[in-house]
């Protein structure tokens, strides 16, 4: 076997801070590629060996991934927090927090006390990467190295401000701007006793978002514009949701961030995103699910029932509910549409009483969800809600729903326009 | 998370693009779905129709197999239910002819020979449906032809074909399953010039 030593026994020796000889060096690279051993873990190692360590690569906390081993990074620490966890029966004190470097935020755990505090600017060799609900989590551990620098990175706040529709579920320490829509208090028990907070819903020029402060910001008033610095954003039922607390930053803004109401959107662009709060869509009826009409509900937990059974609470009086589940599809994608008994009523014209009656007389409830066929199947509708993506697959949950309004003299002359615009086709 | 399969798409496609097809693939095991590739490069595997009934007829008695026309603007689909298809053949069966119905269905082939292929439709579901619904269909469904024909032009003038041509389309902001399609169908149809029209 022909192998040019010098190279790897040079890049060994980097990785060592004490003087080792090259020649003992390659007497045992060699024995170690003898015994088959591959290159790569030959080298490793033999640093270990000779109490060096491989050289960390250097990341930036945008490109970490989960499962990085052995990661040099940089960055401000934000926030730190000593916790004390049990693992495996032994109490033990670790310190979580934030830190952020010029591409962004991201949490970390440090399993030993290095002195850090918040503003401190740290280099970790090191370091690595595991996964934290989810989400990549930058970890230090007893091999990490951490020193301080002089010098603080700068991180430019201004650069770093976000739209609406940029959030995704899992970012820390973002900076956005937004105007209050809805506003409203609400009182949540924690194991501290109760606790007033405040929910929402705030858009910027293109996107609605619900909100939850954890601190009661005086800022957040309907029809104020705000800046919001150092929130975090959480998905709640498929819906990134944007949280505030007391680490957070509200300052109102002289300037007006005006809602623009929402234009309709492909089914195909809206499912390639994870999730998409109230938005409009607009297609045919292609399939309705079963489960959907006449249906039965636990008045204690909300489950869907089968012959007054919960599977919770035993025997229960059922109490009687009606809704769709159905496909709708406008040609560029598809998704489960769902209606409550409201929006139901409204599209297809019968109450639960009715239904009820339907049911009885046919004595199956299946005639109500084939009545609801007869009625929508094919049919072209408009509707509005949030859009979540879960273990059922694309839902859109319906806030509003109409059957849609003739347009077909306006459409075909739009089209018309377009087909000439082109050309020679159609 | 395992992701679930998405749906997939019902297309809108004319009569006349769907029924000159004649590529037909399926991607790799036995139960993957299988695929028409029309000219303006639809991978379909679902489509939705709104048209007119104009012709039906119980081709056998005793599979109890019911066979419709179904005319677009453009031409005629045709649309097989059979035995397992009950719900279809009973609607079919019922029909009075003419009459507007909106059916989802998949796509299917036939191909007694070499060479010569017949693209028809199996029915999910059948509806009865008005002048409007159609009047909408064909708006919607040039729309998205229109749409088509745009991305196959660019596609064509492009001069890329193969991988280079879907990161082309790709780039474009094209959705993937229609830059797919897009590559399958320059591949396969020739003088596209001509089918364009």
């Amino acid at each position: 076997m022909e192998i040019e030593f010098a190279p790897h026994i040079e890049e060994i020796k980097r990785a060592l801070d004490n003087e080792i000889e090259d020649e003992r060096i390659r007497t045992d690279l060699i024995k170690l590629l003898e015994y088959r051993v591959p290159l790569a873990e030959a080298k490793r190692s033999l640093i270990r060996k000779y109490g060096g360590s491989e050289k960390s690569s250097v990341r930036k906390l945008l490109d970490i991934q989960i499962g990085d081993r052995n990661i040099e990074v940089t960055g401000l620490v934000l926030d730190i927090t000593k916790k004390t966890i049990t693992v495996k029966n032994n109490e033990k004190t670790v310190f979580s927090g934030i830190i952020r470097d010029e591409t962004s935020a991201r949490s970390f755990t440090a399993w030993e006390d290095f002195g850090l505090n918040i503003g401190d600017t740290i280099k970790v060799t090191q370091a690595y990467v595991r996964n934290w609900q989810e989400r990549p989590e930058v970890n230090f551990g007893g091999r990490s190295r951490v020193e301080k620098l002089p010098t603080p990175i700068v991180v430019d706040h201004e650069a770093q401000q976000k739209k609406l529709s940029e959030l995704r579920d899992g970012e820390i320490n973002v900076h956005s701007a937004l105007t209050v829509l809805k506003l409203e208090p609400r009182e949540i028990s924690t194991k501290d006793g109760s606790k007033k907070i405040l929910t929402g819903i705030g858009a910027d020029e293109s996107t609605k978002i619900p909100f939850t402060s954890w601190v009661l910001f005086p800022e957040l008033a309907i029809g104020n514009t705000i800046e919001v610095k150092n929130a975090y954003v959480r998905s709640f039922r498929g819906v990134p949701t944007l949280h505030m607390n007391e680490k957070s930053v509200v300052k109102k803004l002289d300037r007006i961030i005006q809602y623009k109401e929402p234009h309709k959107v492909m089914i195909g662009d809206i499912i390639e995103k994870e999730g998409a709060f109230d938005v409009v869509i607009e297609g045919n009826i292609l399939s309705i699910r079963p489960g959907s009409g006449l249906i039965a509900r636990c008045p204690q937990c909300n489950r869907v029932i089968q012959k007054s059974m919960c599977r919770v609470h035993g025997k229960v009086d059922e109490k009687m509910d009606m809704r769709i589940k159905a496909i709708i599809d406008d040609g560029t994608g598809a998704l489960t549409l769902v209606l409550d008994a409201g929006l139901t009523q409204e599209i297809c014209g019968f109450t639960i009483e009715d239904a009820t009656l339907v049911a009885r007389t046919a004595m199956s409830q299946g005639e109500v969800e084939e009545e609801i066929r007869r009625k929508l199947l094919g049919k072209m509708l408009g509707a509005r809600g949030n859009m979540s993506k879960g273990e059922f697959g694309i839902t859109l949950v319906a806030s509003k729903v109409w059957e849609s309004p003739d347009i077909i003299k306006e459409k075909s002359r739009e089209l018309l326009e377009k087909a000439g615009y082109n050309g020679k086709d159609s | 998370m395992e992701k679930i399969v998405d749906r997939e798409v019902a297309w809108r496609v004319f009569a006349h693009e769907f029924n000159r097809s004649n590529l037909y693939i399926s991607e790799g095991s036995e139960r993957a779905p299988n695929y028409i590739v029309t000219p303006t490069g639809v991978k379909c595997n679902r489509l939705f129709i709104v048209g007119v009934v104009t012709e039906v007829e119980n081709i056998s008695h005793d599979n109890n197999l019911w066979k419709a026309r179904i005319a677009d603007p453009t031409g005629v689909f045709t649309l097989y239910a059979g035995q397992y298809q009950p719900e279809a053949a009973i609607f079919l069966s019922e029909l009075k002819v003419p009459s507007y119905v909106a059916v989802v269905g998949k796509a299917r082939k036939y191909e007694p020979e070499e060479g010569s292929v017949y693209v028809s439709v199996r029915p999910e579901e059948i509806n009865t449906a008005d002048e409007k619904q159609r009047d909408r269909w064909v708006l919607d469904t040039a729309e998205r032809t229109l749409e088509r024909i745009g991305i196959i032009e660019d596609a064509l003038s492009s001069g890329a074909s193969g991988n280079d041509l879907k990161e082309f389309l790709r780039k474009k902001n094209i959705n993937t399953v229609l830059a797919d399609g897009a590559v399958l169908a320059i591949e396969h149809y020739r003088n596209m010039d001509k089918i364009l029209d």
